[in-house]
């Protein structure tokens, strides 16, 4: 199984849990994700789950005004937004310790 | 035309289906990143990005739901008639909500029989989590919630309770429900005796001597009062203590 698709699954996961830290606008937030260990992430993908998650109320944003380039938009977590990364969270948590079972039996035979 | 601008323009075409505000944000945003890495030497746009088709691809997949909306409005579209009407209401009804709930609190613990320390202990617990409750509410907002309808529950309940009380004390106000205090009951029957004593000369009714157990004296101030009569009383003597025992205040405000 390829990382993208592994990504697919937890990148809101993902998203949310680098704002939960701090806000960050777009490619702050491409940045930070492939700073963490996420070399595979993609760009548009980012850019895609944001607006996604902003769209479902999930995050606000705001522009900040910039004197060398253009204004950025960041992106925050909203109330809803940090209910469901804590719902996300434990799912995940819950779907990896099942992983962890099934594949900590494999491992033994192999060995 | 740089390749940059070739690149964008090249995402463009292939997202003119979008949302209007989709398709800005992304181009926006596509800008200002190549913009930003255009300072950063080396690697070829494509191999950073993928090709303006692959972008265009993973951005619109990664979209989801959101591509398919047909007008680039907001999520949650603006509120009509009642659901509008709860949006303006709301943030008035967690302000007063606390005030509601402490408002019955202070009235329970004013006739309360603990001692004042106890009731003043109360109140003050009760202004603290008025407090908390108001700071919760503005922060949370709209934010729902089982706590948010928990407490909307008890300040409906307590604003039910509030008006009960307001009503039905009115109402015991005219009713002799419970007996009046002993001081109240003495000043009244005094005036009654004081007319008796000091009425106009050769009233029927008034003037010394006059009997007060009669059909215009208030029922309880007979007990209260002598009983000026030639018949024979088996009235009480008249005393400073009640002769019901009543507790404290009979209505509440």
């Amino acid at each position: 199984m390829e990382t993208t698709q592994l990504l697919k699954g937890v990148l809101d996961l993902a998203v949310l849990s680098v704002l939960a830290d701090d806000d960050g606008y777009g490619y702050d937030v491409v940045r930070r994700l492939r700073e963490a260990g996420l070399e595979e992430v993609g760009d548009a993908s980012v850019y895609g789950t944001l607006r996604r998650l902003f769209s479902g109320g999930a995050l606000s944003s705001y522009v900040v005004p910039s004197e060398e380039g253009p204004h950025r938009k960041y992106y925050g977590l909203t109330a809803r937004g940090r209910d469901l990364l804590a719902e996300m969270t434990k799912e995940w948590r819950d779907f990896a310790d099942i992983v962890q079972r099934l594949t900590g039996t494999n491992g033994k035979e192999a060995a | 035309m740089s390749t940059t601008d070739a690149y964008v323009a090249a995402v463009r075409s292939l997202i003119q289906h979008l949302p209007t505000i989709e398709r800005e944000e992304i181009l926006e945003d596509l800008t200002a990143q190549l913009n930003e890495e255009a300072a950063e030497p080396g690697i070829a746009l494509e191999q950073r990005l993928g090709t303006p088709s692959a972008f265009a691809a993973e951005f619109v997949e990664s979209l989801g739901e959101v591509a398919r909306r047909e007008m680039s409005a907001p999520a949650t579209a603006p509120p009509v008639g009642l659901r509008r009407w709860w949006s303006d209401v709301a943030p008035a009804w967690w302000m007063l909500r606390p005030f509601v709930i402490v408002g019955t609190i202070v009235l329970l613990v004013a006739h309360h029989r603990a001692d004042k320390l106890t009731r003043v202990a109360l109140l003050a617990l009760g202004a603290a989590v008025a407090a908390a409750a108001v700071s919760w509410s503005r922060r949370e907002g709209s934010a729902g919630g089982r706590w948010n309808l928990a407490l909307s529950a008890v300040g409906v309940v307590s604003a039910v309770a509030l008006g009960l009380a307001l009503v039905s004390g009115s109402a015991t106000r005219t009713m002799v429900v419970r007996p009046a205090p002993a001081a109240a009951i003495e000043m009244k029957c005094a005036m009654v005796a004081k007319e008796r004593v000091m009425g106009p000369p050769d009233s029927p009714k008034f003037g010394p001597g006059k009997p007060f157990d009669a059909p215009d004296v208030p029922p309880i101030c007979r007990r209260v009062l002598p009983l000026e009569t030639t018949t024979t009383s088996t009235a009480p003597p008249p005393s400073t203590t009640s002769t019901t025992s009543a507790p404290p205040p009979t209505t509440t405000p």
